[in-house]
């Protein structure tokens, strides 16, 4: 095992972090103001991260996974787990995600050549933007209807649901006589049929009710096989969930600097706050379950990065950054005392940015339920 | 970052487990985990680590070490304590903690006399550092050892002091000017057990594992036995504490996979455990909390290995693992039922009562060697580096 970055990662984490701090049009101010109108004004004010967005193109984040035919830069995963770990850390918005980790990644793999000469410059360049429209479950069906197929259905709280330029839609989709199948449709957002209500969610941002009523697909439109997109959707929701622990991390670890720099400086009785042992201890263990979640975050994503089977190191990163940063959020809250309540203040921003990640690609006891299915059929976590 | 395990320590990992399937007997077992930790057998078994070359396997190779990475003394902890063997804790103490300060501050007389010993398992020692009035507070202690021209003469107390009922040797932490600041008058020395003025009482612990009172009364020491400077102690001291955080999770693995066959091979009330869906999320949840474990101590490991210093990584590892080992034991006992009242050697026990034991040598784990509060100080102050 090796633990180091390597210098390659330094310097993107570097560079990210400048780029994302305060002061910036990039940082952190700029991205509060968006937070805040997204979480206070709903979804149809305050939510124009294009200067962002452009601005992540420009910077090559966003095809950064992407192979350099495809406008990208050629990065791995790794070095994709290091920017995502910085946009968190700035609670930056998080249409990056949907759009490259989630959907950009499904369709350079699985996509065929048509999609992805379409998708993938343009999500480079910063003119698209992608999401995922799933839910594990049956929502959307796809039927036959003539010599096409028809998708009915729909999927709650979906990402970025207005301002994405596509959707990447799993149905179920029965063959003849045998069980449900999945298969995975790329939408543009205009398919007639295809429509979104708004929804208002404690994170903000830009989320939404995507229906579908009689929307008509060919094979054009598929990615990957029809029928075979079961483990495709497994990968993608696979990759969702550790980019979401990769979230937690970046913005745990600014909690854990903010709480640890107020306490400090924070008198009260004469001395720093910080100096009391209660408070010392809730930061230790602050400390501790923020460095354990960004161990397991990390071995999760490099095992996807290698293309090693990561079903049971993406459930326990999941399950377990998810309960971690809530803790960490709520001590943090709590060691700031009245001022972190207040909305001048980021640390709501991190509070919020929980509620959202925690329940993003499965929840905790969802990725429990799921390890302990993997447990149970291999009888040890740790084979030889 | 990098998660792969290298050929060459699965191979070595192979190694040391077709050893155990030779060398671990029962009997070396039974002797490791009892009360009184080692004797005849244990001792056979401590020598034939040293034969292998495996007590000094990390010493430089002019020091008569086979100069291998600390990693390699990590897997063999890892394993010997997944298989319950001794020279992992509680024994083997001097190829464990003193045989590294003796590289680092021992005198070349030392080295000489007592390295090869050690190497060879025929010697071991003791650690004398804890007093009735200096527990977490190790900079309070009262033994002293006051030069007489000729000698150090000492004169105290130690408390906890495991395994010098078999040591050869004490490693005790003494003070050698009391003038100085609470840290700065401590010395270290190696003391022959046999001295006359050393008395050696049990203490029987709630684990089953005796441990010690060592009374000096006016003993003899001689120079030699100083090691390093006079009042450099406190800094030899947390030299040799950082050396025994190389924390392993052999044993946690092991209980968690013993948990996992237990939950899918017993029925309750009509049904097996594991399919009671609060055991399957408690399981689940365990299993990752020592994957996290495996993962911290691997950093520690590694940051060894590679020439890094282990500085807050070390404290935490102490502090997570020896808090998740108690919660496992919790849930291994809980999973139990009635059943996990039955004490460890009962016929009727699951599992001879493996369990039952383990949650009682799971409450002392958080205390020993630094207690749960004292590594949240650490962590706070240290590596966060808020006020005092
Ligand atoms: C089975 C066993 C084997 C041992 N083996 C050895 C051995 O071989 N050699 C040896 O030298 N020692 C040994 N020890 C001693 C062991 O390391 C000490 O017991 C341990 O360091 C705690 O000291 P104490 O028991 O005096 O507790 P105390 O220090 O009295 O602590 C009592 C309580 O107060 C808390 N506390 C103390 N100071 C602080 C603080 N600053 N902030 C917050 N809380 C605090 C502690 O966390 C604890 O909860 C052994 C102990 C046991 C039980």
């Amino acid at each position: 095992m090796n633990f180091a970055e390597t210098s390659e990662q330094e310097l993107l984490r570097g560079t990210a972090r400048e780029m994302l701090s305060n002061g910036n049009s990039l940082g952190l101010a700029h991205v509060r103001a968006l937070n805040d109108g997204a979480a206070h004004l709903g979804v149809s004010a305050g939510l124009d991260d294009v200067a962002l967005w452009s601005q992540m193109a420009e910077l090559g984040w966003l095809g950064l996974p992407f192979p350099p035919e495809y406008g990208g830069a050629g990065g791995s995963f790794m070095d994709l787990a290091v920017l995502l770990e910085e946009l968190g850390r700035a609670v930056a918005p998080p249409a990056y995600t949907g759009t490259v980790v989630v959907c950009g990644m499904t369709v350079l793999h699985h996509a065929r050549e048509e999609l992805r000469r379409r998708w993938l410059p343009s999500i480079a360049e910063g003119s698209s933007r992608l999401t995922l429209v799933a839910d594990g479950g049956s929502a959307v069906r796809a039927h036959p209807d003539g010599g096409a197929l028809r998708l009915d259905g729909g999927v709650k709280l979906v990402d970025e649901a207005q301002r994405s330029d596509a959707y990447l839609v799993a149905a179920v989709d029965t063959p003849e006589d045998q069980q449900p199948a999945t298969t995975l449709f790329m939408l543009e957002r205009e398919t007639p049929g295809i429509r979104v209500s708004p929804q208002r969610t404690v994170a903000g941002g830009d989320r939404g009710d995507v229906e579908l009523d009689g929307v008509r697909v060919s094979a054009e439109e598929m990615v990957g096989e029809r029928f075979e997109g079961a483990s495709i959707l497994g990968e993608t929701l696979e990759r969702g969930a550790v980019a979401s622990c990769l979230d937690m991390v970046g913005a745990g670890g600014a909690v854990l600097e903010m709480v640890t720099a107020y306490v400090a400086e924070r008198v009260q009785f004469g001395r720093p706050v910080g100096s009391f042992q209660a408070v010392q201890h809730h930061a230790a263990d602050m400390a501790v379950d923020m460095d354990a979640s960004r161990l397991i975050t990390y071995e999760a994503a490099w095992r996807l990065g290698e293309g090693l089977d990561a079903s049971m190191e993406v459930a326990m990163a999941k399950a377990w950054t998810s309960q971690a940063y809530r803790r960490v959020t709520t001590l943090g809250h709590q060691l700031f005392g009245g001022i972190g309540l207040m909305r001048e203040h980021d640390m709501h921003l991190y509070m919020r940015r929980g509620r959202r990640d925690a329940l993003a690609f499965g929840d905790a006891t969802g990725h429990l339920d799921r390890l302990a299915g993997i447990l149970e059929e291999r009888g040890t976590p740790w084979p030889e | 970052m990098d998660f792969a395990i290298p050929e060459e320590e699965r191979a070595f990992r192979r190694e040391i487990r077709d050893f155990l399937a030779t060398e671990l007997t029962e009997e070396v077992v039974r002797e490791a985990q009892s009360e009184d930790r080692i004797s005849s057998a244990g001792k056979d078994f401590i020598r034939k680590l040293g034969d292998r070359g495996w007590i000094s396997l990390t010493w430089p190779v002019d020091e008569g070490g086979a100069g291998r990475p600390a990693m390699d003394r990590f897997i063999l902890n890892d394993e010997l304590i997944r298989a319950e063997a001794p020279g992992a804790v509680g024994t083997n103490v001097g190829g464990r903690i003193v045989a590294p300060v003796l590289l680092l501050y021992g005198s070349e007389q030392q080295k000489r006399r007592l390295l090869p010993r050690i190497a060879r398992g025929e010697i071991d020692f003791a650690l004398g550092y804890t007093e009735p009035d200096a527990g977490s507070d190790l900079a309070s202690l009262q033994t002293r050892a006051v030069w007489d021209g000729e000698c150090y003469v000492v004169t105290g107390q130690k408390l906890y002091s495991t395994g010098a009922h078999f040591a050869d040797y004490h490693w005790l932490a003494a003070r050698t000017d009391p003038t100085q600041p609470r840290h700065g008058g401590i010395s270290l020395f190696i003391v022959d057990m046999r001295s006359p003025g050393i008395t050696v009482r049990p203490l029987h612990s709630m684990m089953d594992l005796r441990t010690n009172v060592v009374f000096y009364d006016h003993v003899r020491v001689p120079r030699e036995a100083l090691v390093g400077q006079e009042n450099q102690g406190f800094a030899i001291m947390s030299t040799a504490l950082s050396l025994e955080r190389m924390f392993v999770t052999g044993d946690l693995r092991r209980v968690v996979e013993d948990l996992l066959d237990y939950a899918r091979r017993t029925e309750s009330g009509g049904r097996r455990l594991i399919d009671d869906v609060s055991v399957r999320r408690q399981l689940a949840q365990l299993a990752t909390e020592v994957e996290i474990a495996r993962l911290f101590s691997y950093r520690v490991a590694w940051q060894q290995s590679s020439g890094r210093h282990p500085g807050p990584e070390a404290t935490i590892v102490k502090l997570f693992i020896t808090e998740l080992q108690l919660r496992l034991a919790t849930a291994a006992i809980d999973l139990l039922g009635a059943d996990g009242e039955l004490i460890y050697g009962e016929a009727e026990a699951p599992l001879g009562g493996f369990f039952e034991r383990f949650y009682r040598r799971s409450i002392m784990r958080t205390i020993v060697g630094g207690t749960s509060e004292i590594m949240r100080n650490v962590i706070a102050q240290r590596h966060l580096g808020l006020p005092r």
